[in-house]
């Protein structure tokens, strides 16, 4: 039962700081275009597009802990009860 | 870059202005990375299948699949916007995109745990980062 309680916050802490990790590199990664839009709105689209490359690189880790997370409470979890 | 010009004139201080040069958004091809993508893991676990390893061929397309796909929709809707006038917009649309991509993501992960059995999982998280690897290969060449 103990063991099953730390699965579960692990999940939760996998997900959540995952979470907030994008969150910060999502709002840092859109002021910062939002800012550099407003500096020379003719490099906006070249920023976009590498926008689209650094969301790609920000947002894998947290996916994957989140896989890991979900592979906790739906396959380990269940074997632990 | 290919440049647009804006055929509309503006009219600021009473004087005619033509508006100047704006370099259009080029909509990076998400479709088709997905889809090569998919393409690899399908063509890796059709390998797998042959050999004699059904489970892990199965695992990795599945692996595959849930990269590939919430990719996919992160990318359509992270781009219906663009340019330098949208930007607030392009903004709220990557924040809706990540979280699109953040909730398919764990559902489709929740999904294949509860109802796909037997499952090799070791299979699926290689596939997965390997699939997130050609995701940002593709993306780099494509923004250089």
């Amino acid at each position: 039962m103990e063991a099953l309680g730390l699965v579960y916050i692990a999940s939760a802490l996998l997900i959540g700081l995952g979470a907030l990790g994008t969150a910060i590199g999502f709002g840092t990664l859109g002021g910062k275009l939002l800012e550099g839009s407003a500096r020379q709105p003719e490099q906006a689209p070249a920023l976009q597009g590498k926008m689209f490359l650094m969301a790609g690189l920000l947002d894998a880790v947290p996916m994957i802990g989140v896989g890991i997370a979900m592979y906790l409470i739906f396959a380990v979890a269940p074997g632990l009860v | 870059m290919r440049l647009l010009h804006n055929s509309h004139a503006q009219i600021l201080g009473g004087q005619r202005k033509e508006s100047r040069l704006i370099p259009s958004m080029k909509k990076p091809p998400v479709l088709r990375i997905a889809a090569v993508q998919l393409l690899l893991v399908s063509l890796t676990s059709a390998v797998l299948h042959l050999s004699g390893k059904p489970v892990m061929a199965l695992s990795v397309l599945i692996g595959g699949a849930l990269c590939a796909l919430p990719g996919a929709y992160f990318g359509r809707r992270a781009f219906r916007d663009g340019g330098a006038r949208a930007a607030h917009r392009v903004v709220g649309n990557f924040y809706r995109a990540e979280s699109g991509k953040f909730i398919l993501t764990m559902a489709g992960f929740a999904g294949v745990f509860v109802t796909v059995k037997p499952l090799n999982a070791a299979a699926l998280f290689i596939s997965y980062g390997l699939c997130v690897i050609v995701q940002w290969i593709l993306v780099a060449r494509m923004v250089r």
